[in-house]
């Protein structure tokens, strides 16, 4: 089963400077939070409660 | 001192990966040998594997064995069911672990009669959700917001989650986000 996001929420970009964020259009879902996670620089894990949990560096100390 | 009370528990009536699971009357521990829990980043692959979850299960009397049918848990046993690891420290019950079978391995041979369960946390799952993206949409939204959306697209379910949604907004590579003065 594939899922489509259709809503504004795409991070990466075609970048021609940068080719390697291309070419992506079929990705698994863990993949994606990585690269999401790599460039917000937060964090994302599951807890052992069983809920997915993100922590955003920007609350953090700047 | 106080010793750590752990607690391993597999929902055998799960029906529904992403829906609300009850442990109740579903504890092992008492046939638990030993038990490993490993989480964390991979520095080396620069990856986020799953956390994993391995289980050594007492099985003499055949109880684990997914096709005996004698065993009182069959037909129940089978991949994807939901498991949890607690332990209880003076008092208090710290969540270890909360994941999913993923393999199984059954050693018969009469000086082990053993049983093996490999566990993996949700990131397994996700891992085998195919998405596609918009490579045409560049709306800016923060961080939090594409997690969001990645685990609604990925079929996590909305009441086991604890996003963050105020990070900075992500923006087009390399200009990462925008830094809002706090």
């Amino acid at each position: 089963m594939s899922y489509v996001i259709t809503t504004a929420n795409n991070p990466f970009h075609k970048d021609e400077e940068h080719p390697e964020q291309q070419g992506y259009d079929y990705v698994t879902a863990d993949e994606l939070i990585k690269r999401t996670v790599d460039t917000g620089m937060g964090r994302f894990y599951f807890n052992g409660q069983g809920n997915a949990v993100y922590e955003s560096r920007f609350h953090r100390e700047l | 001192m106080i010793q750590p009370i752990y607690s391993v528990c597999v929902d055998w009536d799960c029906s529904d990966w992403a829906g609300a699971h009850d442990f109740t009357d579903d504890d092992i521990t008492d046939d638990v040998k030993a038990l490993r829990i490993s989480r964390g980043k991979d520095k080396d692959s620069n990856t986020y594997p799953a956390a994993t979850l391995e289980l050594t299960l007492e099985n003499s009397s055949g109880k684990y064995y997914p096709t005996l049918t004698s065993s009182p848990l069959y037909p129940k046993i089978r991949l994807w069911l939901p498991v949890r690891v607690q332990a209880t420290y003076d008092s208090i019950t710290y969540d270890l672990f909360y994941g999913y079978i993923s393999r199984i391995v059954a050693y018969p041979i009469n000086n082990k009669q053993e049983i093996y369960f490999y566990c993996t946390d949700g990131t397994d799952l996700l891992g085998k959700q195919i998405v596609t993206q918009d490579m045409d949409d560049k709306t800016i939204q923060t961080d939090g917001e594409s997690i969001e959306q990645i685990l609604d697209a990925g079929g996590w379910n909305a009441d086991r989650r604890a996003i963050d949604l105020d990070g900075g907004d992500i923006m087009n590579f390399p200009d990462t986000f925008e830094f809002t003065k706090p």
